[in-house]
């Protein structure tokens, strides 16, 4: 049985992973404007789109670093959406319930599915892991995916960025008052409107920059915006609203959960996963960590 | 009550009378078109299969009108999007009926199937299934309006089963990955069925047959699947994901050398859905199918039909469920033939029962008992190669039905 | 800002109207294809689903995201013990799947009330409300993934004389009736003590709570008669669909009262309902502009979101308000 520990917790870290890129923008944006944006995910599976396309009409795009390139140009092409998002939709959307941003996300989600129905069309699509990166790894005595690899590194790695930006900086600092306290940062001479827009773009960017960081790793489809999106929102709300770094803690421990609990009881696949939220949020429903950090 | 002369003269004037209304409209009705009702998933994620099972039927009722009609009438189809829920489909399904469809064809899901085929004998309508292949639909669930026209689990399985007793004769053991869902498990059963039906007589061996892995389906990560699969001692692997689940489940396979080590694949039904994503990377696999190209050339209506499908689409490789949906057309025309024009209900069910009609993959008879077809299996190997598509088919075989169809069971399960 | 439930703005119109909506449903078998009636029918269950679902969320502002759990456990127990116990009368099976629905909602509000409130609430249900989903898929006796199939229709013993459902569409006019009892129920509880005290406590919680009000109480007895309404719903629903699958249970059939509630406007009893039959309008309407529907769908309900943040109802409100102010000049 040991032998099946350290594949299953590798297992849980790819998809805490995989999960923690496309929840960090949602809690950047959730925290501080309050807005659980619905269509993340759709965006996500925009991001991924695009890469998909691009590496596939431009030649010698196969490297690493062009993949790296592509994933990075999507992030900046979302996050441009997100500006457009931002100005139409999230303006009107200040100071009312949180219920009614679910709706009118949801109906942006719709949205993205529509348009990625129409522009490439209902059957699935696959990409496959840039060169370098398709083989697997030795790894003491495991056997390890080098995509797989790649993306727990990647997921470290934005984590890492995203806590620098938010800890280090003067302008995560003022993120983070804004988010704590809009009234007072705007008395303090803070252009909050702006630092909203900042936040929005900035999460946008984070979910092109997942979709392309993640294209390879399932198969994909309009239906790919509704199946990171629940498990987004499982890990945010155990990690707490607008804590990247609780989110990031929430993921690797709901991963682990969920993996080692479909390995173990196979009868009730995906049932650990809301167990653990469930729990969680019961004992602590402000979450694992609070605030936005 | 004796029946006496003044109520014969009663009833033989009222006939007369209303045969003399009724027949300026049987008149008419005799040139209008018959309208036979299309209901599939023609959008959300069955949307590849729904949208070739139309354009087989649309490209079927072209032709027959084309070559005149049925007894002179014209065929009309009327298409709904049932969006493979039943509730959608029960809708798109009363409206239909009302419109005048007493015949029905279509169906991608087995929930809609079962929903529909639920509902016949209240409507008053038939119902022949394109692809729906849950086994109940012709066992537990069989009622008298129903028609399946394509194979079932028991047939492509056992069919599959018995070409790897042939192919593979010493695999060590046969594993499985199973979505966990009825139809997941009834096309292993039917799988492992098979394995010990026929390499006991082919192989001269009893198969090993491991236990197998039900996944989840509709997510985005099956690496623990897979870790299972490269654990268990099985070599051979049954794959009956659908789609986009195959595909996940094939990319992040592939880096744990899962095709190096897990050798036959055998896909049980996902056409070239799969290949379609994957193209040069799509895994050596025998993929059970509806139809092969292929397989039929020679045949006139296999022909005209890859044709008419090259014409429209300028795609080289159709799925299995063009055909079916041509099939099914073809069997309500035929049956109408024998009628002689009675497009009425029971007219038409007493046609269909026990009737042989030609089709893109040579002549299928329907058994009167169970209305399952007997249709020859067909299957064919993939794999990914440099052609335009990506991949390409390296061989096929097809299996008469007679040869591997279950005994029938009207209203009771299958006897596995 | 929250809205305080208003029973007057609209006056005489709003019985008018209500009335008018429900000859129109009651009538319905009379003029419309038969497609349309099926519909219908769905519609009715998905008002009062609604209008069950309102009464936490209009008069506390708490989002249940897991409100299909009760729905498909009233659907789900009415169905098993109608088919376990064929000579059980059918008010009997429909109260054993509300009966299930109350001790659901009567469990999960204990646990989801005790200390969770706004959007921790709406994700402890959510994931409580995919527990259930996740169990009913898995067991056998509820036919697992695949559901219960051939539910059938009841026909309706009263002794004297018996009332066949079976037949036709007349099960349709036993939803008509069922959904005008519920929601008048629904009604009454709305305009009545609890309706009342539930929302100054969204308006004022603190200043409730030192007049000495169980303010978690009365959170929980809404809870639990919204839960037990649902699960009403899903009980008389199994007949009319006639099939049932685990998709009952699953967050986005929890996400349709929401739609509904905001699409009409929270604010007004009767705004679900508004909501109900126009997304089902919206939905019908383009339901053969295949690939185009969910840019359609979507379009139309970020314009109403957007546009009109009381719902339909609000805006008509506001409206008429409008109308009235310039009226008195």
């Amino acid at each position: 049985m040991l032998s099946e520990v350290l594949p299953t917790a590798l297992n849980g870290l790819v998809w805490a992973m995989s999960v923690f890129l496309v929840a960090s923008g949602l809690t950047l944006i959730f925290g501080i404007l309050h807005i659980l944006n619905f269509s993340h995910g759709g965006f996500v599976m925009i991001g991924a789109y695009l890469a998909f396309t691009v590496t596939n009409r431009v030649p010698g795009t196969a490297s690493v670093a062009a993949f790296l390139g592509i994933a990075v140009a999507c992030a900046a092409a979302v996050g441009a959406m997100g500006l457009v998002v931002d100005r139409v939709v999230f303006r009107r959307l200040k100071g009312v319930d949180d219920s009614y941003s679910l709706v009118a996300t949801y109906a942006l989600l719709l949205l993205c599915e529509g348009a990625v129905k129409s522009g490439w069309g209902g059957n699935f699509l696959s990409m496959s892991p840039p060169e370098g990166l398709g083989g697997a790894l030795f790894v003491g005595d495991l056997f390890v995916p080098s995509y797989a690899l790649f993306v727990i590194a990647a997921g470290v790695a934005v984590y890492l960025a995203l806590d620098l930006w938010l800890h280090r900086t003067a302008s995560g600092r003022i993120l983070k008052s804004v988010a704590l306290d809009p009234w007072m940062a705007s008395l303090l001479g803070i252009n909050v409107t702006a630092i909203f827009t900042v936040a929005v773009v900035a999460g946008f960017a984070l979910a092109g920059l997942a979709g392309g960081l993640l294209a390879p790793n399932q198969s994909l489809s309009p239906a790919l915006g509704g199946t990171y999106i629940i498990q987004a929102f499982g890990v945010i709300i155990v990690g707490g609203i607008g804590n990247v770094r609780g989110a990031f803690l929430a993921a690797v421990l709901l991963g682990l959960v969920d993996a080692f609990g479909t390995v173990y009881v196979p009868e009730f696949p995906g049932i650990f996963f809301f167990v653990a939220v469930a729990v969680i949020i019961l004992f602590r429903p402000q979450g694992l960590l609070s605030g936005i950090r | 009550m004796h029946f006496n002369r003044r109520d014969a003269i009663k009833v033989f004037g009222a006939g007369l009378a209303a045969g003399a209304i009724a027949a300026p409209a049987v008149a008419r009705a005799q040139s209008a078109p018959y309208k036979l009702g299309f209901i599939s998933a023609l959008s959300g994620p069955s949307e590849p299969l729904g949208r070739p099972m139309l354009m087989g039927a649309e490209i079927a009722v072209e032709e027959i009108n084309a070559a005149g009609g049925i007894n002179g009438r014209r065929l009309e189809l009327a298409v709904r999007d049932s969006k493979a829920k039943p509730d959608v489909a029960t809708v798109a399904t009363r409206e239909l009926v009302g419109e005048g469809c007493n015949m029905l064809l279509g169906t991608v899901s087995s929930a809609v199937a079962l929903a529909i085929s639920g509902m016949l004998q209240q409507e008053n309508a038939i119902l022949i299934t394109c692809a729906a292949h849950s086994m109940r639909l012709t066992h537990e669930n069989f009622n008298r309006n129903y028609f399946r026209i394509t194979d079932n689990p028991f047939m492509r399985q056992g069919a599959q089963a018995k070409l790897m007793a042939e192919l593979h004769p010493d695999v060590p053991a046969w594993g499985g990955l199973i979505p966990d869902h009825e139809y997941g498990r009834s096309t292993w059963e039917a799988f492992k069925y098979g394995l010990n039906r026929f390499y006991p007589k082919i192989a001269n061996r009893t198969p090993e047959i491991a236990d197998p892995i039900f996944t989840q389906y509709g997510g985005s990560d099956y690496r623990n699947y897979v870790a299972s699969a490269m654990r268990s001692k099985a070599r051979g692997m049954f794959v009956s994901l659908y789609g986009g689940d195959a595909v996940t489940l094939f990319q992040q396979a592939r880096p744990y050398g899962f095709f190096e080590k897990k050798s036959p694949i055998v896909d049980s039904a996902n056409e070239f859905i799969v290949a379609r994503a994957m193209r040069a990377e799509t895994p050596d696999m025998w993929v059970g199918s509806h139809w092969y190209f292929g397989a039929f050339k020679g045949n006139p209506i296999n022909d005209r039909l890859y044709a008419a499908y090259v014409a429209r689409t300028g795609d080289t490789f159709p799925d299995g469920f063009l055909s079916e949906g041509h099939a099914a057309v073809m069997a309500y025309a035929a049956a109408l033939k024998k009628t002689g024009g009675d497009a009425s209900t029971p007219a038409v069910i007493d046609a269909l029962s026990g009737l042989t009609f030609d089709s893109a993959t040579g002549p299928r008879t329907i058994r009167a008992e169970d209305h399952q077809a007997i249709k020859p299996v067909v299957q064919y190997r993939l794999r990914g190669a440099k052609t335009p598509e990506g991949f390409e088919v390296v061989d096929f075989r097809v299996v008469p039905g007679a040869e591997v169809i279950e005994p029938p069971t009207p209203g009771a399960p299958v006897q596995w | 800002m929250p809205h305080p439930p208003q029973s007057r703005s609209f006056g005489v119109l709003t019985p008018l109207v209500a009335g008018l909506v429900l000859a129109a449903f009651a009538t319905l078998p009379f003029w419309a294809e038969k497609g349309l009636v099926f519909l219908a029918g769905i519609v009715l269950v998905q008002i009062v689903f609604a209008l069950s679902f309102n009464l936490m969320f209009g008069l506390t502002g708490l989002v249940s995201f897991g409100q299909a759990a009760f729905f498909a456990a009233g659907a789900y127990a009415s169905a098993w013990m109608a088919r376990s116990a064929p000579g059980l009368p059918f008010i009997l099976s429909i109260a054993f799947g509300a009966a299930v629905g109350a001790a659901l909602s009567f469990l999960i509000g204990l646990v989801a009330l005790r200390r969770a409130s706004g959007i921790y609430f709406a994700i402890l249900t959510l994931a409580l409300g995919q527990l259930i989903y996740t169990v009913i898929g898995k067991t056998t006796a509820l036919g697992r993934e695949d559901g219960l199939i051939g539910i059938a229709r009841p026909v309706l013993d009263f002794g004297l004389f018996r009332v066949d459902l079976a037949t036709g569409d007349r099960y349709y006019f036993l939803l008509v009736v069922a959904a005008a009892i519920i929601s008048g129920a629904l009604w009454w509880v709305w305009h009545g003590s609890l309706g009342r005290i539930l929302a100054a406590i969204r308006q004022e919680p603190e200043r409730v709570r030192f007049l000495g009000v169980d303010v978690r109480r009365h959170r929980e007895n809404a809870f639990l008669i919204s839960g037990t309404m649902t699960a009403l719903a899903g009980a008389l629903m199994a007949p009319w669909s006639q099939i049932i699958t685990p998709m009952i249970a699953h967050w986005s059939y929890s996400a349709l009262p929401i739609l509904f509630c905001l699409l009409g406007g929270s604010a007004r009893f009767w705004g679900p309902a508004v909501g109900a039959i126009v997304f089902a309008g919206l939905e019908h309407g383009t339901r053969n502009m295949t690939g185009m529907a969910e840019l359609v769908v979507g379009g139309a309900l970020l314009l109403v979101v957007l546009a009109m943040p009381g719902g339909i109802l609000g805006t008509l409100a506001r409206l008429s308000g409008r109308l009235a102010r310039e009226g008195a000049r």
